[in-house]
């Protein structure tokens, strides 16, 4: 006899149901060194892009990497080439970069030029073409190049409706034969409003360069990607030896989480400063040592680098305005052997003066040797050498870039140390031509004071965030140990910050009128 | 021997009549022509043999009878006679088609020519310094 089953309840329905999975989007290596990391791991399987922008952007070195990191002999890449740069142009200029493999010609990456196809018959012929050659090969990476080209020349012959419908035709069939595709055209940012080709296609990778002065300044923007959240803004390309590479405006730093449960005071290697700054530097705090030319910024850098790596903590130092020997060998005349540091792998001094370099570069590359070393103490030396190093089109970025570094860097812990020269004014205290002291934690100020018919120097600690530090003015000279900090505060001046004080006490006897600094042992 | 003529030879035999071995021959150059006009295009073939055969007719007197035509093929104008002998025909065209391969070499490089060969003649062996010396002898003319 049948029993009649008890009504199921809702929850016990759903109970061991599986929900259907959403649709899984594979990404591609872009094979663009900087480019996966802004599309969040690389590009959408199957998508169908355009790489627009200027001439002279990298879209057709682009495209070709592209389709050497993805092809396979048995998912080749098609490169389609129509009335644009002839092939073997293509070929003898490509081959120079590093990422064109030879090897992989004719199997994996195959040329085929439809010029003749495109200038004798209308665009179904060429469709016909196309998806030929794409089901004979099986291709997985489709590129055409140039498709404004073939656009420009069916718009005129045959009407938009055709081209808009073999635009339709070719974007369904590469996405049904599986295949990611790149079309490559010569676009003016304009067009990107009024042409229906970019409502249609999945993914635009705009590339713009601008002169600046005697500098040029490429920019990559995704300004869109279906399906996938990229890193927005412009982020700077350069074309080097290894294709286009692309540096991420947020410097790969975007989530860094702090590392920090306790933060340490680390020590500058000067005992006296230390006490001034409640026992030192507190980790993972951005230092700004401000002061005029002689006043021995980069001495204190060293000495801030030199103790961390006696505490076996790695350095970087990022110089801008001397060569590492000088660094290295002034070092050396304050006790300090940087070179067997460097040799041990536990510091790495960057030498950066190319004048050309775009701010995410350059910082790309101190956060590179940061990566290698394990480094956890960074010294910026000086932040007005950096700037100049900057192509002139990248300084008005610098303080933003800079911005974003510090802080994404202090964030995972590393203690910064940064210099910057000002002039010292008699009537005022700066800290910094740049407005950059927001940048900073902790503001260090050295200036020179006139006292007792002698030009002296004097350290104050201006600022330091969420710290209690000392309120005192204090001389210091530079001898055989690098900064070395004398004397208690003086209460016999007042004025000191002006650098041209008025005796308030009575004059302290001195034996001698020496000047208290005798010239670091060369 | 070199590469060309090695190949000429291969594709050609001399005991044949001078209308044969020229049509044997310009096979041998209209072998290469879909695969490197699948990459440049017919007139990017066409051009590139034009510029061969301004080249090796400076080596080769009777070559100035030979013609490219818009197609991007070649044609001997009027007979040789007995003028050219069946040797010197082999040896003309192998000239030729070694400026082919030399421009090639001078435009993309060894490696892609070579890639290209072997796609075009996969059973012969070409080895890299074959080509390399076959380039530097045809840079010397």
């Amino acid at each position: 006899m049948k029993t009649k089953s008890k009504p199921a309840s809702h929850a016990a329905l759903n109970k061991g149901v599986k929900k259907p999975d959403k649709v899984r989007i594979h990404k591609l290596l872009t094979g663009v060194p900087g480019l996966d990391e802004i599309l969040h791991g690389g590009i959408p399987e199957f998508s169908f892009n355009i790489i627009g922008g200027s001439p002279g952007c990298g879209k057709t070195t682009m495209a070709h990497q592209f389709a050497f990191a993805n092809a396979t002999p048995k998912k080749p890449a098609l490169y389609f080439t129509i009335l644009g740069e002839p092939v073997i142009k293509m070929l003898r200029y490509q081959q120079q970069f590093e990422f064109f493999d030879e090897s992989k010609l004719g199997k994996s990456v195959r040329f085929i030029n439809l010029s003749d196809l495109v200038l004798e018959n209308n665009l179904e012929a060429v469709l016909e073409e196309i998806i030929k050659q794409v089901t004979l090969a099986n291709a997985g990476v489709v590129v055409v190049d140039s498709f404004r080209t073939l656009a420009r020349k069916a718009v005129s012959v045959e009407g938009e409706l055709e081209v808009n419908s073999f635009i339709h035709r070719l974007t369904q069939f590469m996405t049904s034969w599986e295949a990611t595709t790149f079309l490559v055209g010569e676009y003016v940012e304009e067009e990107i409003r009024d042409n229906p080709l970019f409502t249609m296609v999945d993914g635009i990778f705009w590339l713009s360069q601008v002169t600046e002065r005697n500098s040029v300044v490429r920019k990559l923007q995704i300004i869109k990607m279906r399906g996938l959240l990229t890193i927005p803004g412009l982020h700077t390309v350069r074309i080097s030896d290894i294709g286009v590479q692309v540096f991420s405006r947020t410097l790969g730093l975007v989530g860094s989480k702090s590392k920090l449960v306790r933060r340490k005071h680390l020590s500058i290697g000067i005992p006296e400063l230390d006490k001034m700054l409640g026992g030192g530097i507190r980790e993972g705090d951005s230092l700004l040592v401000a002061g005029p030319s002689g006043t021995g910024k980069s001495a204190l850098a060293t000495q801030f680098i030199a103790e961390g790596i006696r505490r076996g903590e790695p350095g970087i130092m990022a110089i801008f305005e001397e060569r590492p020997d000088g660094y290295t060998q002034r070092a050396g005349t304050f006790g300090l052997k940087l070179n067997d540091a460097i040799k041990k792998g536990k510091l790495v001094a960057l030498y950066l003066r190319p004048l050309d370099l775009s701010v995410d570069e350059t910082m790309q590359e101190i956060l590179d040797a940061i990566k290698r070393i394990g480094a956890k103490r960074l010294v910026i030396d000086s932040l007005v050498g950096f700037e100049m190093a900057l192509a002139p089109g990248f300084r008005a970025e610098f303080r933003e870039s800079l911005y974003r570094m510090i802080g994404a860097l202090t964030a995972v812990g590393i203690t910064i140390l940064s210099t910057v020269e000002v002039e010292d004014s008699f009537t005022s205290l700066q800290f910094s031509h740049y407005a950059i002291s927001f940048l900073t934690d902790d503001i260090i100020r050295l200036r020179y004071v006139e006292i007792d018919g002698q030009l002296r120097k004097v350290i104050m600690i201006i600022k330091m965030r969420g710290g209690n530090h000392s309120k005192d003015i204090r001389e210091y000279v530079i001898n055989d140990k690098g900064v070395v900090v004398i004397h208690p505060r003086r209460t016999d001046y007042e004025k000191l910050v002006t650098g041209i004080p008025n005796r308030s006490g009575p004059r302290v006897a001195q034996e001698n009128e020496d000047p208290p600094e005798p010239k670091a042992k060369k | 021997m070199s590469f060309s003529l090695r190949l000429m030879t291969h594709e050609t035999k001399i005991n044949k009549s001078a209308e044969i071995i020229t049509e044997e021959s310009f096979r041998v150059i209209e072998k290469l022509q879909p695969q490197l006009a699948l990459l440049m295009g017919n007139g990017g073939f066409r051009a590139l043999l034009t510029r061969a055969l301004a080249l090796a007719k400076a080596d080769v007197q009777w070559l100035s009878m030979v013609r490219v035509n818009a197609d991007g093929t070649l044609e001997a104008t009027g007979g040789f006679g007995t003028q050219v002998t069946p040797e010197q025909l082999i040896e003309g065209y192998s000239v030729l088609f070694a400026h082919l391969l030399g421009l090639m070499v001078t435009l993309v490089g060894e490696k892609i020519t070579l890639g290209l060969l072997r796609e075009v003649w996969p059973k012969i062996k070409i080895n890299d310094s074959e080509l390399a010396n076959q380039s530097a002898h045809e840079n010397q003319k």
